[in-house]
């Protein structure tokens, strides 16, 4: 059987912040024959340009690392190796602009099969039938504050604290980080399409508005995505970012 | 006045099979229950840990209470915290069976477990262990929880903290979060109940159905009739390749719409 076609499509805003602190980046698509393909999306925190120079250096060395691993490596191990070499980087980084960190969602296919690795709160969305299905756990106080509620160890009224959206995972934390990743591969059909976004992006539209969006082919999907959020005008807006991955019939 | 109609391809239905396979016991215990408008759809699924015999028991205590709070409890309007209420239950009443155990100098026991709850057109699920939960739409299959082995977590930990333990392989297939287990903390659940479309399939299938069928027979099988056939179908093929150690196996589906 042929391999399939990835084409990424990226689009961003600044939104109402004073820098664009999200970056994306994706593999040489000349090697996607025989290495697959790798799109990563990021969102910095920090002050001044600090996010900014964070978010970059995250999909850079995510990018670098997947560009020289070798053929043998899975790509489980290259997501997570390109995790652990982004955290040394943000913690060099630290040294320089003091406290800064960043998310980072990433997705690697190979061999038609699909893996994707997450820290932090941005997502990741498989479009199946033009329905979104989230991959991702967000990993923010919120996300555990639900557990523990669950398992009676916290009251319901906890869901109304302040500050629920903080990150419990970031790359450039102190410990250890804490991935939320594909336990296993799956595979991946002509017509699938990958979603990565920033929480500037979920945090102003609705699931049925981002499926909406993903209805348009090509670019269109991912630049309308974006003009939807700016159409909104949310006060404080953040930075959005959508990174659309398309499935496509085997290359001829 | 007219009475109207229920929209039937919204409408999930459920059904499940189970085989003992080669062991003496089966330790995999499953509800289903019908569906009700206000309270949805629940499929609950245990996977019992321990002795034959005690690991049934605490598979059996961990159902009994995810399913008194889809009966007794009210629902709650967030799909997803109803499981996860359902999973902190299931652990509740796994550790107080063995508070009772240990009194009578029994060992603990623990499960495996996943509940998956579909209404309103979603469908949300909890998950501890390795118990897994599957989405089958137009014929494709995507695992949607997280298994919580060992295996996984050592390959992270020596990836990204230099630290590289030596796995025995039996050991690899371990499990690190379980119903009943000290200090639970690792509980899946996805924020964002899955929208379903009609004809959408769940399958929720025990550890011992791992790797013993392809994902393309899987899905074939699982898609072969409605529900309860299409389960049946599927313990039935694992039956029939006659495999000299069996583990328990169970398959549980729901289809959504007709």
């Amino acid at each position: 059987m042929q391999p399939m076609e990835y084409r990424m499509y990226a689009a961003m805003d600044r939104g109402s912040r004073q820098e664009q602190q999200d970056a994306v980046n994706s593999s040489y698509p000349e090697l996607q024959k025989d290495l697959g393909v790798l799109c990563v999306l990021s969102d910095g925190m920090g002050g001044l340009s600090a996010g900014a120079r964070a978010s970059q250096a995250v999909v850079q060395t995510m990018v670098t690392t997947f560009h020289r691993s070798p053929i043998t490596d899975t790509p489980e191990q290259i997501l997570l190796r390109g995790c652990s070499f982004a955290q040394q980087e943000v913690r060099k980084l630290q040294q320089e602009t003091g406290d800064t960190g960043a998310t980072v969602v990433a997705v690697l296919i190979r061999d038609g099969r699909c893996s994707f690795l997450s820290v932090g709160d941005s997502r990741i969305y498989l479009c199946r039938d033009r329905a979104l299905i989230q991959l991702t756990r967000d990993q923010n106080r919120l996300t555990r504050t639900e557990r523990q509620i669950g398992l009676g160890r916290l009251p319901e009224e906890s869901l109304t604290e302040h500050g629920l959206e903080a990150l419990s995972a970031y790359i450039g934390m102190e410990d250890p980080v804490q991935v939320d990743r594909s336990s296993h591969s799956f595979a991946v059909y002509p017509g699938d399409r990958i979603l990565l976004v920033s929480d500037g992006v979920y945090g102003t539209l609705t699931e049925p508005e981002m499926a909406e969006a993903l209805m348009l082919p090509g670019e269109q999907a991912s630049i309308t995505m974006i003009r939807r959020v700016t159409s909104k005008h949310q006060p404080g807006q953040d930075n959005c970012s959508a990174v659309v991955l398309d499935c496509l019939m085997p290359m001829n | 006045m007219i009475a109207q109609m229920p929209d039937l391809q919204w409408i999930p239905q459920a059904g499940g099979a189970q085989w003992r396979g080669t062991r003496q016991e089966q330790n995999d215990v499953m509800f289903l229950s019908d569906y009700d408008p206000g309270r949805g759809l629940l499929i609950a699924l245990a996977d019992g840990i321990g002795t034959e015999t005690d690991a049934g028991n605490a598979a059996r205590t961990a159902v009994a209470a995810i399913r008194e709070d889809y009966l007794q409890r009210e629902p709650m309007p967030a799909l997803h915290r109803q499981t996860l209420r359902m999973i902190g239950r299931a652990h509740s009443a796994v550790r107080a069976l063995n508070d009772r155990n240990e009194a009578e100098g029994l060992p603990p026991v623990g499960a495996s477990a996943a509940c998956v709850l579909i209404r309103d057109r979603r469908a949300a699920f909890s998950s501890a262990g390795n118990v897994r939960v599957f989405l089958i739409r137009s014929g494709k299959l995507l695992q949607l929880n997280r298994d919580h082995l060992l295996s996984l977590e050592a390959e992270e930990r020596d990836i990204l903290s230099g630290e590289a333990p030596d796995l025995d392989p039996e050991w690899a297939k371990r499990i690190t979060a379980f119903i009943g287990m000290d200090g639970l903390q690792k509980i899946d659940c996805l924020q964002t109940p899955v929208f379903l479309l009609p004809r959408d399939r769940i399958l929720v299938m025990s550890s011992g159905l791992y790797g013993v069928l392809s994902e393309e027979e899987l899905v074939r099988l699982a898609e072969s009739g409605p529900p309860q056939q299409a389960a049946e179908a599927i313990i039935n093929r694992v039956r029939s390749l006659g495999q000299p150690s069996q583990s328990n196996i169970s398959a549980a589906l729901a289809q959504f719409g007709q």
